[in-house]
């Protein structure tokens, strides 16, 4: 346990060294290979001959990804709510939560349009572009590692894509190597805003099942509001929540442990919302909090 | 009347003994009887009296009020405007009130300051800035035409709801708080909140009742009721002020519950006669009975879930309303 301690805390600090690689072993150079085919979310084959070199990622784990692997600048439109990284900021946007402007697309001329849902696929088909759909995914956040590899063979940079991958996979190791000797951990509820939880069939679920953090939320399925009466009753030790005021000002929450211990824990990011590489970075964050002295 | 409210208070024992976390029916009772004086502690578990006398009473309370409140408005509108489709929602508060509240979920306006919340704030302020403006629009010299009244209203209420819309397009995609807030929810109730609407309220529910024999009047023609010495433009605006107060602080702590204010009262009407002096109190006790039932099967039947209880109210009331409607073969409504 000690070895598996001194390697998390010897991990550089996240602000300094964004895509850190200190503990993955250089893989043997990993060449492209053309024509790489991906698998679309309605089960067509894509294929690509050459690597699409005006990229629309309307998603944001994409630009994330592509950033990570240092082909950014092949991102030449995305929507608007695309806030990481900094690099990001100029990108032209096409879109927002719901819309895309299919126009506006056009009008950039990419050679790929990746989209997560599958509502505009036609109209940008009927416009001539080529599509990428891949819905998000719902669980199982160490399938991230794989699309990490899987955009760095359609982008021409597999060798890339597989040391960030590898970092990826290396830290979620890490934290379950140090978990290990770790018994049940505390309760938790995550509230992320109007009693809306995260329950079964969720990444954060995964998440709490790494950290071993018990959800008291266990019995929902997906996202729902539950009841203020079962957070009562079962009494979480830890609440993360973006609006700690929201419990700490209710007579009702008074006798719950994480108020009268002060654990109501806010995130710093929204790493935890994005299924990129920095997802890793918001589960050692949740880490960190939950168990301070273990993971610094 | 008196079997109303017995009713409304069995209904409201049977809402306090249910709920996500089973407490057993004699343990309620021990609790309750635990406040009264002379009597010493239940001796049951904390968080059982936490959840029945923080948690379920304050909701059983804030439903039962805001229930009354809405179906009360929901009467006198009925009976001012002479319109059946009238709804406390009418001269625009919901939307205004639904604008004001998506504004605080989505730019990110702290929802506490020094502890106070500011959703209802803000959607107080909002439905009563919405009713004013239809007001000041639709006012004449010589009155307030009703008709003019309900246009502008309506014309508010789809400005502020495609404004609502807007920014829920414009915005981040996690839109759950928002939405469960426009459908109706007592999730967040205390007592605090059963409190403040009960001060709006009661002056509000004097000025229904005070003016219900009127309304019995004003059903035959304004000319008429002007003939008998009654000042219409008066009874209006006392109406409307009271009923928009009482609406807008209803919905200001319980979001926007569709359905109660709307039907209660045509319920009362059709069960029970066309005295507004009976309708008014009946179409309380009827609205605030539904309203804790309703809350009931939203906060149990997906426990340990809950489901917004605009959608109950709905779901359970479209179908009891059309089965009275088509029990009633006549031709009036």
């Amino acid at each position: 346990m000690a070895i598996g301690v001194f390697e998390v805390g010897t991990l550089p600090k996240r602000a300094e060294t964004p895509p850190s690689r200190l503990r993955v072993e250089e893989p043997t150079p990993i060449p492209a290979v053309y024509p790489v085919s991906v698998k679309s979310g309605d089960g067509r084959e894509i294929t690509f001959d050459q690597p699409p070199e005006r990229i629309v990622a309307f998603d944001s784990a994409i630009v994330e990804i592509l950033f990570a692997i240092g082909e950014g600048e092949r991102i030449v439109g995305t929507h608007q709510y695309v806030s990481y990284p900094p690099e990001a900021a100029d990108i032209p946007r096409v879109g927002d939560a719901f819309n895309m402007d299919i126009e506006a697309t056009v009008a950039l001329e990419p050679d790929l349009v990746f989209v997560f849902f599958d509502r505009f696929v036609q109209d940008l088909e009927r416009a001539g572009l080529k599509v990428l759909y891949i819905p998000s995914l719902t669980d199982d956040f160490e399938k991230i590692a794989d699309h990490i590899r899987t955009w760095g063979k359609i982008v021409g940079n597999p060798n890339e894509a597989e040391l960030v991958a590898r970092d990826f996979e290396a830290r979620v190791a890490a934290i379950r190597e140090t978990m290990e000797p770790i018994g049940a951990g505390p309760t938790v509820l995550q509230d992320v805003g109007g009693f809306w939880a995260p329950g079964q069939g969720t990444m954060m679920q995964e998440v709490f099942d790494l950290l071993k953090l018990e959800n008291v939320a266990h019995d929902i399925e997906g996202y729902a509001q539950i009841s203020p009466e079962v957070i009562v009753e079962r009494d979480p030790t830890i609440i993360f929540t973006s609006d700690p005021e929201g419990f700490t000002g209710e007579p009702a929450f008074e006798s719950v442990r994480a108020v009268r211990h002060g654990t109501l824990l806010t995130l710093s990011t929204d790493a935890l919302s994005i299924q990129g590489p920095r997802f890793i970075e918001g589960v050692e964050e949740m880490a960190r909090l939950v168990y301070p002295g273990i993971f610094e | 009347m008196v079997a109303g409210l017995a009713v409304a208070l069995l209904a409201a024992m049977v809402a306090a003994s249910q709920g996500s976390v089973y407490i057993p029916l004699n343990a309620i009772i021990e609790m309750l009887g635990a406040r009264l004086p002379g009597v010493g502690e239940s001796g049951h578990p904390d968080s059982w009296n936490t959840i029945l006398w923080q948690l379920r009473l304050p909701r059983v309370a804030l439903a039962l009020i805001v229930g009354a409140g809405l179906a009360m408005s929901g009467a006198a509108y009925q009976g001012l405007f002479k319109n059946p489709l009238a709804d406390p929602y009418l001269v625009g508060v919901a939307s205004g009130a639904g604008l004001a509240a998506t504004i605080v979920l989505l730019t990110g306006i702290p929802l506490y300051l020094a502890g106070v919340g500011i959703l209802p704030i803000a959607a107080f302020g909002g439905g009563i800035t919405s009713v004013a403006i239809a007001y000041t629009v639709a006012r004449r010299v010589q009155g307030t035409p009703l008709t003019t009244l309900i246009l502008a209203g309506v014309a508010i209420s789809a400005l502020a709801a495609s404004v609502t819309s807007l920014l829920m397009i414009r915005s981040d995609p996690d839109l759950r708080p928002v939405l469960s807030w426009l459908m109706g929810s007592f999730i967040a109730a205390e007592w605090s909140d059963s409190l403040v609407v009960l001060l709006y309220l009661g002056p509000s529910v004097c000025v229904l009742l005070g003016f219900a024999r009127i309304l019995n009047v004003v059903q035959l023609s304004e000319e008429h009721a002007s003939m008998l010495g009654v000042d219409v433009e008066r009874v209006k605006i006392a109406l409307i002020v009271a009923a928009t107060l009482a609406t807008a602080a209803a919905v200001s702590f319980s979001g926007l519950i569709g359905f109660v204010g709307l039907v209660a009262p045509h319920v009362v009407r059709i069960l029970w006669g066309v005295d507004y002096r009976f309708i008014i109190p009946m179409s309380g006790l009827v609205g605030g009975t539904f309203l804790v039932l309703a809350d009931l099967v939203a906060r149990t039947i997906v426990s340990p879930g809950e489901l917004p209880v605009g959608v109950v109210t709905a779901f359970c009331g479209a179908p009891f309303f059309l089965f009275i409607l088509m029990r009633r073969r006549t031709s009036e409504v």
